[in-house]
């Protein structure tokens, strides 16, 4: 009798035979005592043939699956007498079959896990290939027996081996982006798989403040930045340029072209008015405060930006201003990697400011002059009148100190890496070098930056990770920051005069005279000032994770950022900048210590799912700075800063001490209900020792729900939606960006100047404060994720609504008690605006074009300022740089341009006379004379609108073959930016290179002109130097191609004959075009805030090339 | 194992959390608290000496703008002066930075002296000398600076305690007869108990006091108190400066000025770090290429002078011929004209190290006259005025030089003695006071009608107290320039 089983589960069978094996184990001793003598010639016969003829002679029974005989096979069995196992071995010499006898019972199964010896332990070879639906090889797909450690990879055709030793082993086939498969080994020893491609975005994993979830079930609003799309514009020294135009509700603005300089980066509007309004920065689990361009984004695996309330909660009170989350990159199991990276640029000034030139200026000299003369009969005439001839002995240019000043300045940057692993251990490790020369003289940004990222698993439940970054930079600055003066070379660059030569009649330098604090030339400035900022950053962060109980976990880790920094300065002898040059030296080091100790409990029961996640957070910076003071008067430049000691007269050594420390206790729980209902709860406990002692402590919880819509059965016919997500949230998140010691009554020491000295003297500084707290931010966040056509279109669209109340807001006091601010929390304003990211495959195939597009909206609203000393609202307050230019008035955004409205130019005296403005006369500017509304009494008006009504950003990827061009547009609609060179820019004094476009359309009598006023040379442009006005005002939208880029990937017989993986080679531009109106250098800009161009350092464009291998 | 993990994390989070409290008081390292700070004798006089360091930012050119530029002396200014045109042309607004400057400033002065007054007082460490000698800095120091708020604003708020918290901020203006009355108690208090000479140059001292007092009286007896009989007591302050021979005028005018510390006339002087300087004058009024100038000689001003005056041929520069060419007139007190010669120019012009006379003895003579002159006419006046006037002759042997006034009205003598003032104490910071006082505003809408936004008015004896003054402490503002 043949007993053949029906096909069981899996899970039957395995149960059946462990016990029948147990059994058989202990009985099979006696099992050869049946030997029976069997006679069988058999030739070309079926197994299943042969196995039935053994039934018929002898008393033994078989027992065996259909299907594991080898269908087809053919043996031969030529045996005499002979026992069962004679005939057995013969019959299944050749096949992938073994038997074991048990007393009178013969099982056969697939060879040789089964074998007679070792049943349990026998080491099998599985090999197969795994593929994906359209049977294309998937290499680098992870195959790895369940419940163990061991695994390998796919090769570069898909195949894979892998030896298993236990004959009940279910394996795990899992690749980036696919459904993964669990297949049990059912005695085969050759498994390929198709795995089943996952719409692509819902299965990436997002990582999220202290952990990280399947972006199908996250329930906040997170911008995920790939590193592919962070390092795709070139030249970007910092981590946040590179997020521009990639994440919706990230407004990133390049402030100043110096290379590596820091920049402005805002999620979701502006929050806070006296608080600081950067994100936090968390690289791999270390919450940093800062982060310029100490870090090398090549080395970046992803960012994320965490947005709502939902998200930002964990962080507590430093979230309210979002997080930026980046994770590093990691080794990856399998053969060691080598990848190395460089590009070569050449950037150039984007854009010249066309100011006229030298015999134009001439020629205004001598206008302004002669009007001055006419206006001040009797006065001592004004001498500095350029006759015929000396005008027509200058070039019509002059000097071209834009040309003087601005270079074509190169940019490369390497990247080497190295990576790779096993199951047990993953490193990533690398060494970067960065070097961009400013476009002025002298300027430019260098980082060495090394990383090692190593992932140890110890045992089955204890691992450990270190991630350990150090960078040393180098900074040059430029003299630009002096916004008008001061040597600020922008600034007097543009307004020098082209009749000035670089040296005067002795050889010395020349100097601008148009302002007392113009001083030497800036082609002197960029050529001699020293301002060489080198630092040391370390970041480290050890992490252990111990695995406590299945899905508990407990982490630990320790982090340290650690900034040590030199400043050197040094001014020439040959620079007005100092008498006898001027030096000084500073050091500085920053010091912070993070714990932080969580217990993270998973689990999956039913249709539940569970991940809750507590924990432990402490948190110390300490800072310290020594800084030398200028010393001036040095006989020599030999010792620049280097012998502060030998100036006449010596410098004021200033040094400083800081700390704060942060206490905090968290948590989070995720539930999910079968997939389609989720629902996050989340709170962070802080303490932090800024605050006064009875309000240390503030929490912040927040919660969100999420619907998966497109989960449930109603939304499964319609096949166009793959995935339908609602998500809502509404929490708390706080912030406590003030300086220390805030609440403590400060007796500060100050320098008196007595007895032609410095003398010490002390002073009340500041007023106990017992009543500062955080300032909290609350936001409301709906939110909606649409993927059509199998992911083919996504959308994702979000409202927001922020209210951050208790500012921490220098609210004025009355000076006449001798303070002019007292910090409190006073005051709220609002955000509220709308994200939409949208991205496309618009074409597949051999030719494919994907996009992706992403418009941000945002309105801040100062929603109350406190209440002045006669209860009424406060209206109107100056805060910070801004001053009366740029108050914060209720109502409003935050800093605006406030002042008059310049209507035009007086045509006539009478106009001016008629106007309200009786000492004004033809030529003048006309400024509106009824008052402006805000305040009473006042003429000024509110003027400008710097926060755009959108910013967008546009990036377009093409591949054809081996080509690929990616084109990534950024921009800004309906904001205007001051301008405030304007100041200078179009005054026709004669003492300041006005633009070729004021002097074509000044004021002349007969000639008139309503746009510029008269030449003359103390008065042109005065009033509107006085006052702010609306002359400042630019319109600063615009559209900028920001990079384009056209790649080259070569094909793999061709690497073969190099050894190579992967070869790419590329050229880019940046910035090579912008459609603005904007007259100054760039639209993009900003100084305390954005939209204020005060001289900064002009952007550039650049054309680049580069290489990409692996190795 | 397990148990190990767990008993790690939970002894971290529960011994940290008592611990955490203490961890998050503050340990500052780079200030103190005040109670910690004053237990010694030097400690109380370290805080004195602080009360001092906003002097230098009241003799700033926002300063001058109202003290010196709005006056009948001074011709036009740099339209290049951010804010100084409108305020020479009266067109004057309550958010300027001069209003707003001369206003917190004072007011910073008189904070830090209330704090020490009343730390002061309740000192324990103290002698009963020293407690009075330091309580007479500090109180002077309050009066100097409320006499420069009264003379400015009006009627003012007067704290004369420190704020301890910010239930008693706002204050009321008080009327301006109180506020000289704590002027001169302070004063009167400061003469009695201050040395008589300074621990240091700089630091006030009995003379500083008796000296003020003189400038208090005399101003109090003008407009707008009126308090004749306050002549008498400007006489007697200035008399007894006179009178101590502690002050002899320096023999050449030239002499008393491009110094780096005190004369033998000076009193009380803001002196600046050698070389390193601050004083913003020359800023404000060179006229050679580079300077902004707030601070020029009026046309007629220039022509005013008595033939052979020291003051006229040294002190104003109206042919200078520099390098870059010929320059606009300029006052030359506090002018380098060595930087002008070498063409050095610009941001040097702050680091001017010249002193900046408070008080000088020459004043004290031109106070006697007019205060004499006004008790009893001219008769014994002259010797006062004619001291002043010999001093400033080019050639001492030259009687024709600034010739000794004599034979003059009462009204002539006054109109004479404010003139004086004007030629030896310009660019000192009492040009405005002294048009105010005299009810002579007006003289600015004579000399230079036609270049004013607004016309004169009694709106303009007092400048706007600044908009953020008013707001927050609930005060009414001053009639408008209008």
């Amino acid at each position: 009798m043949t007993m053949s089983w029906p096909d069981f589960s899996q899970i039957v069978l395995i149960m059946k035979l462990t016990a029948f094996f147990i059994i058989a184990a202990l009985i099979q001793v006696s099992a050869r005592s049946f030997g029976q003598q069997i006679t069988l010639h058999e030739k070309n016969a079926t197994v299943e043939g042969v196995l039935k003829q053994i039934e018929k002679q002898s008393n033994y029974h078989f027992l065996f699956k259909v299907s594991d005989l080898p269908a087809g096979a053919k043996v031969t069995v030529n045996i005499d007498k002979g026992s069962v196992e004679q005939v057995l071995d013969q019959c299944l010499a050749n096949q992938p079959l073994s038997y074991t006898i048990i007393n009178r019972m013969i099982v056969i199964r697939k060879n040789p896990a089964y074998a007679v010896s070792n049943p349990e332990r026998v080491i099998q070879t599985i090999k197969g290939k795994i593929t994906d639906e359209k049977g294309q090889p998937l290499p680098g797909a992870s195959i790895k027996i369940k419940g163990t450690s061991k695994g390998v990879m796919t090769d570069a055709d898909g195949n894979y081996s892998l030896d298993v030793d236990d004959p009940k082993a279910v394996l795990e086939f899992s690749f980036i982006g696919f459904e993964p498969q669990a297949v049990g080994l059912n005695g085969r020893t050759e498994i390929s798989i198709q795995l089943k491609e996952l719409p692509k975005s819902l299965s990436e994993i997002v990582v999220i403040g202290y952990g990280s979830v399947k972006k199908s079930d996250i329930t906040g609003s997170v911008s995920s930045v790939s590193a592919e799309k962070l390092t795709q514009v070139k030249g970007v020294s910092n981590v946040a340029g590179g997020l521009q135009g990639h994440a919706a509700g990230v407004q990133v603005i390049e402030r100043s072209g110096q290379p590596g300089e820091s920049l402005s980066i805002k999620i979701r509007g502006t929050n806070s008015i006296g608080g600081g309004n950067d994100a936090l920065y968390v690289v791999d689990g270390l919450p940093l405060d800062g982060l310029s361009s100490q870090l090398n984004p090549s080395d970046i695996e992803s960012i994320e930006v965490l947005k709502d309330a939902s998200s930002t909660a964990i962080y507590g009170s430093r979230g309210a201003n979002g997080v930026v989350i980046i994770t590093t990159k990691k080794g990856k199991e399998g053969k060691v990697k080598v990848a190395y990276s460089a590009y070569y640029g050449v950037q150039s000034l984007r854009h010249k400011i066309d100011v006229i030139g030298a015999r134009d200026f001439a020629n205004l000299q001598n206008e302004a002059n002669g009007n001055w003369n006419t206006d001040n009969p009797g006065a001592t005439v004004k001498k500095r009148i350029w006759t015929a001839g000396q005008i027509d002995s200058l070039t019509a240019q002059g000097t071209d100190w834009q040309n003087l000043v601005y270079q074509h300045a190169p940019v490369q940057n390497h990247d080497l890496s190295v990576s790779g692993g096993n199951a047990d251990t993953r490193f990533y490790t690398s060494f970067g070098y960065f070097n961009q020369t400013g476009t002025i003289l002298n300027s430019g940004f260098q980082r060495y930056s090394f990383r090692s990222n190593v992932d140890q698993k110890i045992n089955e439940r204890l691992s450990a990770s270190v991630n350990l970054s150090l960078q040393q930079s180098n900074y040059a600055q430029g003299n630009y920051f002096n916004a008008d003066g001061g040597g600020g070379i922008p600034f007097t660059t543009m307004v020098m005069p082209p009749t000035q030569g670089v040296y005067d009649a002795n050889g010395k330098y020349t100097i601008f005279t148009g302002v007392p604090w113009g001083q030497t030339n800036p082609y002197a400035v960029s050529q001699l000032e020293y301002r060489y900022n080198p630092s040391l950053r370390i970041l480290g962060n050890v992490q252990v994770t111990y695995q406590i109980a299945d899905g508990l976990k407990f982490k630990s880790s320790a982090g340290i950022d650690n900034n040590w920094s030199r400043s050197d300065y040094y001014a020439p002898i040959a620079l007005s900048l100092y008498t006898g040059g001027g030096a000084s030296q500073s050091y500085g080091n920053g010091a912070t210590f993070v714990n932080e100790n969580l217990l993270n409990y998973t689990r999956n029961f039913g249709k539940h799912s569970l991940d809750v996640v507590t924990g432990f957070s402490y948190n110390t910076t300490k800072s310290q700075n020594l800084s030398s003071g200028t010393a001036q008067g040095f006989l020599t430049d030999i010792y620049q800063n280097n012998n502060i000691n030998a100036a006449s007269i010596k410098a004021v050594v200033s040094n400083g001490y800081n700390d704060n420390k942060l206490v905090s206790y968290l948590g989070r729980m995720n539930y999910g209900y079968a997939g389609k209902y989720l629902l996050t709860l989340t709170g962070r406990y802080d303490g932090s020792s800024r605050f006064s002692e009875n309000h240390k402590y503030g929490f912040f919880p927040s919660g969100a729900l999420g619907w998966r819509v497109s989960e449930e059965s109603f939304m499964k016919n319609i096949r166009a939606i793959s995935n339908l997500k609602l998500r809502g949230s509404y929490g708390l998140s706080g912030n406590q960006a003030i300086g220390n010691y805030q609440t403590l009554g400060q007796l500060s020491n100050t320098n008196v100047r007595l007895n032609n000295a410095l003398i010490t003297g002390y002073y009340l500084s500041l007023l106990e404060n017992k009543n500062l707290k955080w300032e909290t931010t609350a936001q409301f966040d709906l939110g909606l994720d649409l993927g059509l056509f199998n992911g083919r279109i996504e959308f994702t669209v979000d409202y927001y609504d922020k209210r951050t109340t208790d500012l921490l807001l220098n609210v004025n006091l009355p000076t006449s008690s001798g303070y002019s601010t007292v910090l409190q929390n006073v005051g709220a304003v609002g955000n509220k605006g709308y994200e939409f990211l949208m991205s496309t495959k618009n074409l597949t195939g051999a030719f494919t074009w994907n996009s992706t597009l992403t418009i941000s909206h945002n309105r801040t609203k100062i929603l109350d300022l406190g209440k002045d000393a006669r209860g009424n609202p406060v209206t109107y307050k100056e805060v910070g740089s801004g001053g009366n230019w740029f108050p914060m008035i209720l109502g409003q955004s935050m800093q605006q341009l406030f002042g008059y409205k310049v209507l035009g130019v007086y045509q006539t005296d009478a106009e001016a006379v008629s106007n309200g403005e009786p000492n004004k006369r033809a030529g003048d500017y006309k400024f509106q004379t009824t008052p402006g509304g805000v305040l009473p009494n006042d003429n000024r008006v509110l003027l400008s609108r710097f926060e755009p009504k959108f910013t967008f950003g546009f990036n377009n990827s093409f591949a054809y073959k081996n080509f690929s061009l990616s084109v990534l547009l950024v921009g800004s609609y309906g904001n205007d930016v001051a301008n405030e060179f304007r100041k200078y820019n179009i005054t026709l004094n004669g003492l300041w290179a006005p633009t070729q476009e004021a002097y074509d359309n000044r004021w002349r009598p007969g000639t008139g002109s309503n746009k510029y006023d008269r030449p003359q040379a103390a008065n042109s442009g005065s009033s509107i130097r006085d006052y702010a006005n609306s002359l400042w005002l630019e319109n600063g939208s615009y559209l900028r191609v920001r990079d384009i880029t056209l790649a080259y990937d070569f094909k793999s017989a061709f690497l073969k004959a190099i050894k190579l993986s992967s070869l790419q080679v590329y050229v880019s531009g940046q910035n090579l075009f912008t459609v603005t109106q904007y007259k100054g250098y760039d639209p993009e800009v900003a100084n305390s805030f954005n939209g204020w161009d005060r001289g900064s350092y002009p952007s550039s464009k650049a054309v680049t090339a580069g290489v990409k291998a692996n190795f | 194992m397990k148990k190990i993990f767990l008993i790690i994390s939970a002894l971290m989070i529960g011994l940290l959390e008592p611990g955490c409290k203490k961890a998050l008081v503050e340990d500052p390292k780079t200030f103190v608290s005040p109670d910690a700070f004053f237990t010694t004798p030097a400690s109380y006089d370290l805080g004195v000496v602080g009360i001092y360091r906003t002097i230098p930012a009241t003799l700033g050119g926002n300063g001058w703008l109202t003290r010196e530029s709005f006056s009948d002396i001074i011709g036009p200014v740099s339209g290049a002066y951010e804010q100084g045109l409108p305020v020479w042309q009266n067109n004057h607004q309550p958010f300027f930075y001069n209003v707003r400057d001369q206003w917190t400033n004072h007011y910073s002065i008189v904070k830090d002296a209330n704090v020490m007054i009343k730390r002061l007082d309740e000192a324990t460490v103290l002698s009963a000398a020293q407690k009075k000698a330091l309580l007479g800095e500090a109180k002077f120091l309050r009066a100097y600076a409320y006499f420069q708020l009264v003379q400015l604003y009006g009627d003012i708020p007067l704290p004369i305690a420190p704020l301890v918290d910010l239930s008693n901020v706002q204050i009321a203006r008080s009327p301006q007869a109180d506020v000289y009355k704590l002027i001169i108690d302070d004063l009167t208090f400061a003469e009695t108990n201050l040395p008589d000479r300074a621990a240091i140059v700089g630091r006030a001292y009995k003379w500083a006091a008796t000296a003020l007092l003189a400038k208090v009286y005399l101003t109090t007896a003008g407009n707008p108190l009126n308090i004749t009989a306050n002549y008498a007591n400007a006489k007697a302050k200035a008399l007894a400066i006179i009178n101590s021979g502690n002050f002899p005028l320096v023999s050449d005018y030239a002499k008393v000025f491009h110094n780096t510390t005190y004369t033998s006339e000076s009193i009380w002087e803001q002196t600046y770090q050698t070389e390193v300087g601050g004083n913003s004058l020359m800023s404000n009024s060179a006229t050679a290429p580079g300077y902004v100038y707030i601070l020029t000689p009026a046309t007629w001003f220039i022509n005013s002078f008595p033939v052979g005056d020291q003051r006229r041929v040294w002190g104003i520069r109206d042919t200078y011929v520099a390098p870059s060419g010929a320059l606009a007139p300029f006052f030359a007190k506090f002018v380098n004209l060595a930087w002008i010669d070498n063409g050095t120019i610009t941001d040097n012009a702050g680091r001017l190290d010249y002193t900046i006379p408070l008080l000088r003895s020459a004043e004290m003579y031109l106070i006697a006259a007019e205060a004499e002159n006004e008790q009893n006419g001219p008769a014994n006046a002259y010797q006062y005025i004619n001291i002043i006037r010999e001093r400033a002759r080019v050639n001492k042997a030259d009687p024709t030089n600034v010739p000794d006034l004599a034979g003059l009205s009462k009204d002539q003598f006054r109109d004479a003695v404010l003139m004086e003032r004007k030629w030896e104490l310009h660019l000192e910071g009492s040009t405005w006071y002294d048009l105010k006082r005299t009810n002579r505003l007006t003289r600015i809408q004579t000399i230079r009608g036609a270049t004013l936004t607004h016309p004169i008015g009694t709106y303009n004896n007092t400048w706007l107290i600044p908009d953020i003054e008013v707001t927050n402490n609930n005060i009414p503002q001053n009639p408008l320039y209008q």
